[in-house]
């Protein structure tokens, strides 16, 4: 059990100074066409020699949220002001902007992609000097994008998806997209011109009852409705998987809605009603509109969806925090490898009492800090009780426990 | 001995060329700082009593360093305020009421005014508002108990943008604030140097708001003694820099001066500078001590001594005290003058105590104090008063003295005593002063001695010099006196030569008291005079017998002993013998002897036997006159004493008619004034109705009643009306003109409400006739559209699994339909048309209804308001219509036409209330009142006119009547003044001879005649007497066309003729007449006397008086 190899990179452009660039005449530097040596521009510089500590948050928080921009603070020594802009002498000097690139990588797989916003500088009395490096993920650029006008086909969400990916104005590179085709079918209703990009995607994810977020690795993703989770991928926490720091459950009517209305753009409306719960609960009403539908079926579709899965109440494992140095190699491994959207098990027995209590969840917000001597990893979970069905699998394949579909 | 190499060659350079040389040297250096040290010592005495401050030097310093700082504020304020500086120097002398001097004020407004500048004021801007945060500045210390300074300084922070300083003040202001205020200007997005000064505007602005409360602070605290302190301060503030104002230019001719002498003596200077070196400059913290404070005035020097180097600063520092030693005379004006500032220090703390304090203040803001104690000259005279009140007992006596050749020799006589007097008095306060010197120098350890006890040092070096001085003074008086060189020499080089010296001045100023005693008495030498004038020679005799007995071995005539006694005697013997001829003289002048008559007996040998004679009555003095004037020299002493007499008339005469055109330039003045405001008053006139024009009216009036203040604001400045005849007249005006504007006021008012009504009126006839309008109502006549929402609704049940669970589903889904409806065109016009005429109809009734219920008049009013749009098909709509649809529309256009009208009347009426104007039918009543009113205006304006004239002729008339009695003043003041001849006036003997005999005549002719006869008589009596008259008065008359047997007229002309200056045409008619019992009788009375007096007298012309 030890720390994993923690390590921050950030986006330099250093042509003119020491950088990995080509040299004329230089046995190693000097080849041609060796991708290690660049003729210039921006490289990642290794800076994690000079790191205090890192704070990583991705995901969110509510259900029926959108995802927020993920952030990362990376605390800095700055005893020698090499990340004072101002101090000429200091080895970045010119680089100390806003908008570098910076990349945070624990145990060699990538936590965090973004670009620095802010460069905070605090100098104290005694010397000490620290410099707070802020940083956000590609949502922030996503949401200074319009569209033009765009008259689109009835065409699956994930179609759509890359349509306004690819429309001019966010021209989104294709390589770093990770787009699912979609189950829900769009209307042709005109874009209109302005239309901001970040909040038209996230209505189409609305619209599948899917994710749309920015990845670790700085790639658009969009996860449709139906969760493919395989056996082969489950990380399960607790009895006979990786230990957890602690739990949070939660079981009340923060999740209870026994009426949900369902509207969509230039359609009609449909309510689904659980009238038992209703009796029981009171009303507890969830209004979704102006949905990218095609039909008024497909919104009587997701309003009954909703009304199965949240008119009664739910004993749901909400947060779970995990402390990464304390695992082995392979346990980090596989924490280091969760992202947004996996699937996971989580096996309690509260104070060891009664029967354990399974849950399968899918992971909505991951949260981590780094210290010199702690990593700690923080997980929250939205409920799994009714994912998809998935044939041959040991786990997902089981009739009666996983919807065909909906 | 260390110091004998040192003090040898300034020995030599003072000696090289004689004491006299020595001082001439220094000439311009001494002089300027005698000059300057007298100033220095009798101002500053006086006013260091007022400044509390220690010594009279120290203010002095004090002061120079004020306005050497007043005049560097000033050359500040030149360059903040540029074309605005003029101003700027007005109010900073104007602050003085205010409590601030004009020092303070300049050094503020430069303070203040750099600040505004920084903040993008431009120099006018910044000169205005420097003055209104000076006076704030000094309300704020005034309100919250600090300094001046500590107000402005927190001003000035508050627009760097620091707050904190100003809330002491109660002044509470923050960034966000100012912020505020500027995005609620529309401001909040300037940038840079607009920016900075929106934000200064912005604090400026609040700054004022929010001090409000202690604005006029100062003014309040008027009658306080703190504001009488401040006053108090800001006055001797001016003074003070008044004051060191009159030495900046002394000062300065002290450095040029010195930089002469340090020039001039640049050669020797040098060469004695190297042995000097070091040494010199050793002295200077000793001589310092000595010099004292005064040195401080050397500061200005500082560039000069540095060009010269260390000589010139011990030069300059060794001729100090020199020059105090010369100028000894000047401390005793410091002590007397000290004695003066402690008596200004009396007179302040029991000012301070009672009412007399005010007045104080007041007369010295008047600078009467100022104006006293800056008179140098007069304290100078001051000074030498106190210092010898025999003189001043002399000086009254003088005053009184007419006989100006007396008064000639007695001065010149008293100016020798009092010359040997001052003499002697410096040369003691010299001695004191050397001595005083002496010590001073021995205890700083300069002092050196040789073997017999002599001073060989510095103090011997100036003792010796001042030593040298005196005595040259002293052998200038006794040289005077009528000593001879070798006696003078004698006396000076005698151990004792001072005490002898004394006791010769003294002497001979006894005796010249003597003299004085003697002349002006107006007799002999009094035995008391006599005398104290012997024993004076005698006291003098006995001490030159002491003073030359004792060493001289010469004795007997021809001895120093019997030469200085010789002397004595003959300046005695010479004195008594003036004194006698002066006494004759003073005789003979008062029994009417010529000035050539006496010059003539006192000029011979043996005058006082002629003199003696005259005295005894052995010689006739009129005879004696006679005879001389029968000589050549009377003859000319006669012609010269007529020429004299001419000339004086002359004079008399010119000025006699320049005041009669002074009269006559008062009168004219008077009338051209009175004829000015005649036309300023004609040319005011009440404004006819039909000239209608709103608010002309109030205008017209305030704009003449402007033009009178101005014009008696003008003569009052010109002098041409008293203050107080001005001000009733100002005020008389003021009170007439004000009911004149009331009336003029309503006249507007009703204009206004006329043209109002008539507005309204039409107004609401076009708001109704508009709701008629046909244009708009087609235009709401349009093809219509219907469009309808259809809504569907599908419902069902969902069991999920196998029924465990169920829910209730429903799809609602809505959408419009729209459905197409023509109009037919026409008849909606028409249906429209009458709708509107009706609701027209049932509106103007509600109105009334409302009006009724007491609905607001501005409800009302906009209830009326209401109207609808015009458009375009309307035409083609009517003639579809045709001629039915036309004659309907038109009928029911023209009644609601006629309601609009109505109702137009009864809204003016609803808003302007009940009464008059319902009464006098609106406009008709309007119009009534207007001329009503017109009718009052008139009336009023003349009536102030009339008035106003009269009382304004009166006004002048008075100022008109004190000038003519000024200038007869002045005229009489100027003939006193004209030098009358001291011989009385020649008479022509034969012409009075002549004039006598034609009097006796008339005497005889008159005694023998009655009636008309004796009034001719008398009349040509009176003639002949003012000729006489004018005869004997020594003016030259031509009797050559006067003689007996003319008529009274021809007698007039003749004598007018003659060159009398006295003839005047003075008939004396007795007429009875009963005027009460029968007027026609008594003119009949009158008429018939004159007729009668025509005709023994010839005709009559000139003024008749009545008696």
């Amino acid at each position: 059990m030890a720390m994993p190899t923690e390590k921050v990179e950030v986006g330099f452009d250093l042509t003119s100074g020491t950088g990995p660039f080509l040299r004329l005449d230089d046995a190693v530097s000097g080849k041609l066409d060796d991708p290690d040596w660049t003729l210039g521009g921006t490289i990642f510089v290794d800076v994690t020699p000079r790191v205090r500590s890192i704070s990583v948050s991705r995901g969110r928080t509510a259900l029926f949220s959108n995802f927020p921009a993920g952030s990362a603070t990376v605390v800095f020594n700055n005893h020698d002001r090499a990340f004072d802009p101002l101090y000429t002498d200091s080895p970045f000097y010119g680089n100390i902007i806003p908008k570098r690139e910076i990349r945070i990588s624990s145990g060699g797989v990538i936590q965090f992609t973004g670009w620095i916003e802010d460069w905070n500088l605090s100098y104290s009395p005694n010397g000490d000097s620290i410099t707070d490096a802020v940083a956000f993920d590609a949502t922030g650029l996503l949401a200074g994008r319009t569209l033009p006008a765009i008259t689109p086909v009835v065409q699956k969400s994930g179609e759509r998806v890359n349509q306004i990916l690819s429309a001019s104005g966010v021209n989104w590179a294709v390589a770093l997209r990770e787009v699912d085709t979609g189950v829900a079918e769009l209307s042709d209703f005109d874009i209109p011109v302005g239309t901001n990009a970040l909040t038209y995607l996230q209505t189409v994810a609305s619209t599948e009852a899917g994710n749309f977020f920015i990845g670790k690795e700085g790639r658009v993703v969009f996860q449709d409705r139906r969760k493919s989770p395989t056996s082969e991928t489950l990380v399960e926490f607790g009895q006979d998987g990786i230990p957890f720091q602690s739990l949070e459950v939660v079981y009340g009517s923060e999740n209870l809605y026994n009426e949900i209305t369902i509207s969509r753009e230039g359609g009609g409306t449909a309510t689904a009603r659980d009238e038992d719960s209703i009796q029981e609960y009171g009303i507890r009403n969830l209004t979704i509109s102006n949905l990218l539908y095609s039909t008024d079926e497909q919104s009587l579709e997701l309003a009954l969806h909703y009304a199965i899965e949240f008119s009664q109440p739910d004993y749901r494992f909400q947060d779970l925090q995990i402390a990464v140095h304390k695992l082995g190699s392979t346990d980090q491994e596989k924490i280091q490898n969760l992202e947004i959207g996996s699937i996971c098990k989580v096996t309690f027995t509260p104070n060891g009492i009664g029967d354990a209590i399974v849950r399968f969840v899918e992971v909505i917000r991951i949260a981590q800090d780094v210290n010199p001597q702690t990593h700690f990893v923080d997980l929250g979970f939205s409920s799994l009780d009714y994912a998809s069905l998935v044939l041959d699998d040991a786990v997902f394949g089981k009739l009666n426990a996983y919807s065909l579909s909906w | 001995m260390a110091l004998a190499p040192i003090i040898m060659p300034i020995v030599s350079i003072f000696k090289s060329a004689g004491v006299k040389s020595a001082q001439n040297a220094v000439q311009g250096l001494s002089k300027n700082f005698g000059s300057l040290a007298g100033q220095l010592g009798k101002a500053a005495g006086a006013f260091a009593a007022f400044q509390g401050v220690a010594s009279a030097r120290q203010f002095t310093i004090d002061s120079v360093n004020a306005t050497q700082q007043f005049e560097r504020n000033l050359l500040a304020l030149q360059q903040t305020f540029e074309t605005a500086t003029p101003g700027i120097m007005r109010f900073t002398k104007e602050v003085e009421n205010y409590g601030i001097s004009q020092q303070q004020a300049a050094k503020a407004s430069v303070f203040l005014g750099s600040v505004l500048k920084q903040y993008g004021f431009n120099v006018n801007e910044s000169a205005a508002e420097t003055e209104r945060l000076v006076t704030l500045a000094q309300d704020l210390a005034t309100t919250y108990g600090y300094e001046l300074s500590d107000a402005l300084l927190a001003i000035t922070a508050l627009f760097r943008g620091e707050y904190d300083p100003i809330e002491k003040f109660g002044v509470a202001m923050k960034q966000n604030e100012i912020n505020a205020y500027l995005a609620a200007q529309g401001l909040g997005d300037l940038t840079g140097a607009e920016r900075a000064n929106a934000e200064a505007t912005a604090r400026l602005t609040l700054l004022f708001e929010r001090a409000g409360d202690s604005v006029g602070a100062f003014e309040r605290a008027s009658d306080t003694l703190y504001g009488s302190q401040q006053r108090l301060n800001a006055v001797m503030g001016n003074l003070q820099v008044a004051f060191g104002e009159a030495f900046q230019r002394p000062l300065a001719q002290v450095n040029d001066a010195l930089a002469t002498v340090a020039a001039d003596g640049t050669e020797n200077l040098v060469d004695i500078s190297k042995a000097l070196a070091g040494v010199i400059e050793g002295l200077v913290p000793l001589v310092e001590s000595l010099g004292g404070a005064l040195l401080g005035l050397f500061g200005p020097m500082e560039q000069v001594i540095a060009l010269s180097g260390g000589v010139a600063t011990g030069l300059a520092k060794l001729i100090d005290p020199l020059l105090q030693l010369i100028d000894g005379a000047g401390d005793d004006a410091n002590i007397i003058l000290d004695a003066i500032g402690q008596k200004f220090i009396e007179i302040d703390t029991s000012m301070k105590e009672d009412e007399g304090f005010k007045s104080f203040m007041k007369r010295m803001k008047d600078s009467m104090v100022l104006a006293d104690l800056l008179n140098f000259a007069e304290v100078r005279r001051g000074v030498r008063s106190i210092q010898s009140n025999t003189k001043l007992k002399e000086s009254q006596t003088f005053s009184g003295v007419q006989a100006t050749e007396a008064r000639r020799d007695a001065v010149l006589v008293e100016t020798l005593a009092i010359r040997a007097e001052v003499m002697a008095l410096a040369v003691a306060e010299a001695t004191r002063q050397t001595a005083n010197y002496g010590n001073s120098l021995k205890n700083l350890g300069f002092d050196a001695e040789d073997a017999e006890g002599n001073l060989i040092g510095l103090a011997g070096v100036f003792a010796e010099i001042e030593l040298a001085a005196r005595q040259s003074q002293a052998s200038e008086a006794l040289d005077d006196i009528g000593f001879s060189a070798e006696q003078i020499e004698n006396i000076l080089t005698r151990p004792d030569w001072e005490t002898i010296f004394g006791d010769i001045a003294r002497l001979a100023y006894m005796a010249s008291s003597a003299v004085g005693d003697a002349l002006f008495s107006g007799e002999y030498m009094s035995l008391t005079g006599a005398a104290g004038h012997f024993e004076s020679k005698r006291l003098l005799e006995e001490t030159l017998r002491e003073a030359f007995g004792g060493t001289s071995k010469k004795t007997g005539a021809g001895s120093p002993a019997a030469i200085a006694k010789d002397t004595v005697k003959d300046f005695f013997d010479s004195l008594q013998d003036e004194i006698m001829q002066q006494s004759a003289r003073l005789q003979l002048e008062e029994l009417g002897a010529s000035d050539g008559l006496i010059g003539m007996i006192l000029g011979q040998e043996d005058w006082l036997k002629v003199w003696i004679k005259i005295k005894q009555g052995v010689i006739v003095l009129d005879d004696l006159q006679d005879s001389f004037n029968r000589t050549v020299a009377g003859a000319a002493e006669l012609a010269a004493t007529a020429a004299a007499w001419d000339a004086y008339k002359e004079a008399i005469q010119s000025i006699k008619d320049e005041l009669l055109e002074t009269i006559k330039g008062i009168n004219e003045q008077a009338d051209a004034l009175k004829l000015s405001f005649s036309d300023l008053l004609l040319a005011f006139d009440v404004l006819p109705t039909i000239a209608v024009d709103l608010g002309r009216f109030e205008t017209a009036a305030v704009s003449h009643l402007a033009s009178i203040e101005q014009a008696l604001q003008s003569a009052f400045r010109n002098g041409d009306l008293f203050e107080d005849g001005y001000r009733e007249l100002q005020k008389f005006a003021q009170q007439e003109l004000k009911v004149l504007q009331a009336v003029q006021r309503q006249r507007d008012d009703m204009a206004n409400r006329y043209s109002l009504s008539e507005a309204l009126i039409g107004e609401y006839r076009d708001a109704l006739a508009g709701a008629m309008s046909l244009t708009a109502i087609f235009n709401s006549l349009k093809d219509e559209t219907e469009t309808r929402t259809i809504t569907e609704v599908s419902r069902g049940v969902i069991k999920l699994g196998e029924g465990l669970r169920e829910f209730n589903v429903i799809v609602t889904k809505e959408y419009e339909q729209t459905i197409g409806n023509v109009t037919n065109k026409t008849a909606g016009l028409l249906d429209g048309f009458k709708a509107m005429s009706i609701k027209s109809k049932d509106f103007a009734e509600n109105l009334r209804t409302l009006r009724d219920m007491g609905l607001d008049p501005q409800l009302f009013d906009q209830l009326v308001r209401a109207g609808v749009e015009a458009g375009g098909q309307t035409a083609q709509a009517l003639v579809d219509g045709g001629d039915a649809t036309i004659t309907e529309i038109s009928a029911l256009f023209a009644e609601v036409n006629t309601l609009g009208a109505e109702l137009g009347e009864e809204v003016a009426v609803t808003l302007y209330g009940t009464g008059i104007d319902l009464v006098d039918g609106l406009l008709a009543g309007i119009t009534s009142q207007q001329e009503s009113l017109e009718e009052e205006a008139e009336r009023l304006a003349t009536a102030f006119s009339n008035a106003f004239k009269n009382s304004l002729d009166l006004n002048i008339d008075l100022v008109t009547a004190k000038r003519v009695a000024d200038a007869t003043a002045e005229a009489n003041k100027a003939i006193a003044a004209v030098p009358v001849p001291d011989s009385p006036r020649p008479i022509d003997e034969a012409a009075f001879a002549k004039i006598t005999k034609l009097m006796e005549g008339a005497e005889r002719f008159i005694t023998n005649s009655t009636g008309g006869m004796l009034a001719g008589g008398q009349a040509k009596l009176d003639i002949y007497k003012a000729i006489a008259a004018d005869i004997s008065a020594g003016d030259s008359v031509d009797l050559s066309g006067i003689q007996s047997g003319l008529s009274t007229s021809d007698l007039l002309t003749a004598a007018k003729q003659s060159g009398s200056a006295t003839v005047t045409q003075n008939f004396t008619l007795n007429i009875t007449a009963d005027t009460r019992a029968g007027g026609t009788k008594a003119g009949e009375a009158v008429v018939g006397s004159l007729k009668n007096f025509e005709q023994q007298n010839g005709s009559i012309n000139g003024f008749l008086v009545s008696n």
